[in-house]
């Protein structure tokens, strides 16, 4: 007896019990439906199996492909009305409030701004203390998969910069862009040496190079050849007495050998400025971009993962007073950022100007301050023994003579304002007991050196109560500590993260030049243990 | 999995770099096992990630070397079976049934091995498209807009936007299993 088929209408209600399937969205009667249809039309197990396969090809897509399903020329048809959320911060009428809020806010900062612009203009954009970001870098590293050097242990971080010089990477893989185009990925180990934008010497391992036209020309260096390709993606692979090279796409021209041509899908070994052999080309061998992209994709999302999990309990812990992860704005009737932490009657910070933009994990999103307006507020009540104060934030410049991280409205007593220093040190300023006593000033070194602006860093403050001691951090780690007489209520009140409200005529404007993923507040002294936690918990990183 | 359950042997997998090179080299075969063993919305996401970083950390203890497909395939069954227990445990018992179902059925089916064929034949499948489902698509994959909100924004209920995505996958299989048969390519 052939086997019974649903009908066009059970086929469209299975349709539909199959997606909220896939999002996890069947109550417990559609589950017993959906149930129920599949037992009755076992082809339907099949529909719901290959929906389940293609449903987890295109989410890889996602992964795999920046661009999304939609055509360049498709864009242009995109309705309004269906814009993505992302560049949709305040929905309908929502930005009429906001633009309303915005220009009041902007007008009175206007008045503040024009009488403030003689002193403002008296000093230089970059002033000095901080060098100008004068590098040597001719390469990114765009990613790093656990890569780490030989000698030192130094692990690469993807975002920094690099310059010339010999890497003897020990293991891991390490993704970089050349400021000339060329996109090379070193598979560990392999030594190899940067000579400049468009040079590299590889003594000894394998590497792939994805080199473009636009390049002009990269000069890739081994012990037996030396060429310059353009326009070709090939691999190498360096041995003691051989290279062979493969050219997967494009063309290699060989001007100093008897072949003059490496074509798509050839390869070649060379001997000291002598071709050996010619052979197929195998990218089975080597690290393909493409693969990097989707191992660092894979590996990102799983620490995500972990992060996730790790907030959620994060958020529980009855000292944590404050706990802004930037993801989650409340648009209306005016931007608000909400407070994750469980245990506190602070509800949430006004976002005055911030734009959002990419977090520090893939898909999430971060607050930019880019104009001198922009800013948080938030109040945060009473008074504490000790506090720990930290934030995930990208310095993309320090052209102020301080930026603000943390800063008390005003100096009464006993308050605090946290900001990054021209310099690239971090201060922690502590207004005294009663205003005749002048503030304390608590600098960090200059830690935020040029190579780590553009990069997502953990800066977190801890004074202690009991140890009677500041002491500051980046990165997890502890850079300096200060002995001080801390006093015994320490108050926060009315704040601004990014910025400062009362601007004093020698020192202008405040605002932080950068983005900020999260800022967490605990009343108590967090320990160095749990800071490093923090840090190996939520770097998006690769280390 | 001991030493002695990997029998064809070639270049040890002596580093990271290496284990993942192996792994990637298996990359359509790990997904498949993934979605066959553990057949829940996301979970097959996880089996993935816990098969490669299990895979990268007992390089070193296992030796593992040259052929690893029966390594990952064993790995991949003993993990999606972990996961699927902890996934049940706090299910109720309408939704246990629900998915015993669907393991039971994806179990005795052959795993995709050509996962990633399929795959590359469905980029270009997505391609012809019209652009109005590939707008869909990529508000509901891309954008992660839920099904509600483009309801709401098309003024349509989301069952009908659920029924629409469903039938936009369903026509994206048949155009997979004709593309594999007519373009050697893929094949």
């Amino acid at each position: 007896m052939p086997e019974q088929e649903p009908t066009a209408l059970e086929l469209a209600r299975a349709d539909e019990l199959i997606q909220a399937w896939l999002e996890e969205k069947l109550s417990d009667d559609n589950v017993e439906e959906f149930l129920s249809l599949m037992t009755r039309y076992p082809s339907l197990v099949n529909r719901t199996l290959g929906q389940l396969q293609i449903n987890q090809m295109l989410w890889d897509f996602t992964r795999d492909s920046p661009s999304g399903f939609v055509e360049p020329d498709d864009a242009v048809f995109l309705p309004e009305a269906i814009k993505p959320r992302s560049l949709r911060l305040l929905p309908g009428s929502a930005w009429k409030v906001f633009a309303l809020t915005l220009f009041a806010v902007t007008l009175f900062y206007g008045v503040v701004w024009a009488r403030l612009l003689p002193f403002q203009r008296q000093k230089p954009e970059h002033s000095a203390g901080m060098p100008a970001l004068k590098s040597n870098a001719v390469a990114i590293v765009s990613k790093s998969l656990s890569a780490q050097q030989r000698d030192d242990k130094v692990k690469f971080v993807s975002g920094s910069a690099v310059g010339p010089g010999r890497i003897v990477l020990e293991r891991g893989l390490l993704k970089l862009d050349f400021f000339n185009g060329a996109h090379i990925v070193i598979a560990g180990p392999c030594d190899f040496e940067i000579i400049s934008h468009d040079r590299i010497f590889c003594k000894d391992g394998k590497l792939t190079a994805i080199v473009p036209t636009q390049t002009k020309g990269f000069r890739i260096e081994t012990p037996h050849v030396a060429n310059i390709y353009q326009g070709a993606d090939i691999g190498m692979s360096v041995h003691s007495d051989r290279t062979d090279m493969h050219v997967f796409n494009g063309h290699v021209e060989l001007p100093a050998f008897s072949e003059r041509k490496l074509s798509k899908g050839t390869g070649a070994s060379f001997s000291t400025d002598k071709l050996l052999e010619t052979f197929p080309a195998d990218p089975s061998q080597f690290v393909m971009i493409e693969e990097i992209e989707r191992l660092y994709a894979a590996a990102i999302a799983h620490k995500k993962t972990i992060w996730q999990q790790f907030k959620e309990r994060f958020n529980r812990d009855p000292d944590l007073l404050l706990r802004f992860d930037f993801n989650e704005i409340q648009a209306v009737p005016i931007p608000m950022m909400m407070n994750r932490a469980r245990a506190t009657q602070i509800t949430s910070g006004v976002i005055v100007g911030c734009q959002p933009t990419a977090g520090r994990w893939p898909g999430e999103s971060a607050l930019a301050f880019q104009n001198q307006l922009d800013r948080i507020r938030v109040e945060v009540p009473g008074e504490f023994q000790s506090l720990t104060i930290s934030t995930w934030i990208c310095v993309h410049s320090l052209p102020r003579q301080s930026a603000g991280l943390m800063m008390t409205e005003g100096t009464g007593p006993n308050q605090l304002h946290w900001q990054i220093m021209e310099t690239g040190a971090i201060r922690l300023s502590m207004s005294g007991s009663d205003l005749r006593t002048p503030p304390v000033k608590i600098d960090s070194p200059q830690v935020l050196t040029p190579n780590l602006l553009g990069q997502w860093l953990l800066l977190t403050v801890v004074i202690n109560q009991e140890t009677q001691c500041v002491t500051h951090f980046l990165n997890g780690q502890a850079i300096s500590s200060h002995a001080l007489k801390i006093p015994s209520a320490l108050r926060i009140g009315v704040v601004d993260l990014g910025n400062w409200t009362n601007p004093v005529r020698d020192t202008p404007f405040h605002n932080l030049c950068g983005a900020i993923n999260e800022f967490t507040i605990h009343r108590r002294a967090c320990s160095e243990a749990e800071i490093r936690t923090i840090y190996n918990n939520g770097t998006a990183n690769l280390l | 999995m001991k030493k002695d359950d990997l029998h064809e042997t070639s270049e040890p997998a002596s580093t990271d770099a290496a284990a993942a090179v192996q792994f990637m080299q298996h990359y359509g075969f790990v997904r498949a096992m993934a979605v066959r063993f553990a057949p829940w919305p996301g979970l097959a996401d996880d089996v993935f990630q816990q098969v490669f970083l299990e895979f990268l950390q007992g390089r070193e203890r296992w030796e593992v070397k040259g052929n690893v497909r029966s390594l990952l395939a064993t790995m991949t069954q003993r993990i999606a079976l972990r996961y699927w227990k902890q996934s049940l445990k706090d299910q109720s018992e309408a939704r246990q049934q629900l998915a015993e179902y669907i393991r039971l059925a994806a179990e005795v089916q052959d795993t995709h091995e050509a996962w990633q064929e399929e795959s590359d034949a469905l980029r270009d499948c997505l391609k012809r498209l019209p652009q109005e489902s590939r707008q869909l698509l990529d508000l509901y994959y891309f954008q992660e807009v839920s099904t509600e909100t483009i309801g709401e924004r098309f003024s349509m209920k989301s069952d009908t936007v659920r029924r629409v995505i469903s039938r936009l996958r369903e026509k994206l299989r048949e155009c997979i299993r004709l593309t594999l048969i007519q373009n050697p390519r893929h094949a």
